[in-house]
């Protein structure tokens, strides 16, 4: 939820200063976004694809979402100097550091995991298993490489969807923002040149 | 069949590249923030809680 706000925000904010500043809504071209599509696509059958996500054992499914997000560091790497990306970056790291400390997967506390299932305590849950079959493994405090990386942050309890979300997700977050919302980078400070230059020319040939 | 070769061929022709590169963008964003990101969600309804340990006489 937090992720789909930072997009629609940055993306109004992103069209709010396009107008304003009277430019073409031009988002900047990214390099090998094919990596994107096929880091997804090994999360989408490890994670969501029922058929698929039944069928991968573990050590698979941990090993897709880590070999997915080298893709996404390489797509990063690629991408580096455009605006976001730096942001972005640094989530992907810190979620990654954290994924490949603990299995392949993404440590959540039994404490943090009761709050988002209904009529679960923090005793309920396994310690080790997969978390409803999603990126999320449940890990004790105590038990955890770099626990503060974890999916430690909880929603207000007025949010209509509940979720736990990570230091790293909330850099990939801003980055998605600002990517969306400050996409001209470069163009802008070409569009003021290019206007500073006409009004000059103008006035050379209003005299 | 030529009458669909040239449909297609002036959908084409006529598709703006631009808005085209806009949709391919913002696409390549979302699929960034989803693969990228790993909130814990409890997988909502259907996703099944491998995690939970069986309750007595469940």
């Amino acid at each position: 939820m937090i992720l789909s706000l930072a997009v629609l925000a940055g993306l109004i904010t992103g069209v709010v200063r396009s107008c304003l500043y009277r430019m073409p809504l031009r988002f900047p071209a990214l390099r090998y976004p094919w990596l994107v599509f096929v880091a997804f696509l090994l999360q989408y059958f490890a994670f969501t694809l029922p058929v698929t996500r039944q069928a991968i054992p573990d050590p698979w499914a941990g090993a897709s979402l880590v070999l997915s997000l080298i893709l996404l560091l390489v797509f990063v790497g690629w991408n580096w100097r455009q605006p976001g990306f730096a942001a972005l970056g640094v989530g992907l790291a810190l979620n990654f550091t954290v994924i490949i400390l603990n299995g392949g997967f993404m440590p959540i506390a039994p404490n943090i995991a009761a709050r988002l299932v209904p009529g679960a305590s923090a005793t309920s849950f396994i310690h080790g298993a997969r978390f409803a079959m999603s990126k999320d493994l449940i890990l004790p405090e105590a038990s955890m490489q770099l626990g503060w990386l974890s999916d430690q942050f909880l929603l207000p309890s007025w949010a209509p969807l509940q979720a736990a979300f990570s230091l790293g997700d909330v850099w990939i977050a801003f980055g998605a923002f600002w990517l969306l919302a400050y996409h001209e980078g470069r163009n802008k400070k070409e569009h003021d040149n290019q206007e500073h230059w006409r009004g000059r020319n103008d006035i050379l040939s209003m005299r | 069949m030529k009458y669909y070769i040239g449909k297609a061929s002036l959908i084409w022709y006529r598709l703006d590249w631009r808005k085209v590169q806009f949709i391919l963008f913002l696409i390549t964003v979302l699929l960034f923030v989803l693969a990228a990101a790993a909130p814990g969600t409890g997988g909502g309804p259907g996703q099944g809680t491998n995690s939970l340990t069986p309750t007595p006489g469940g």
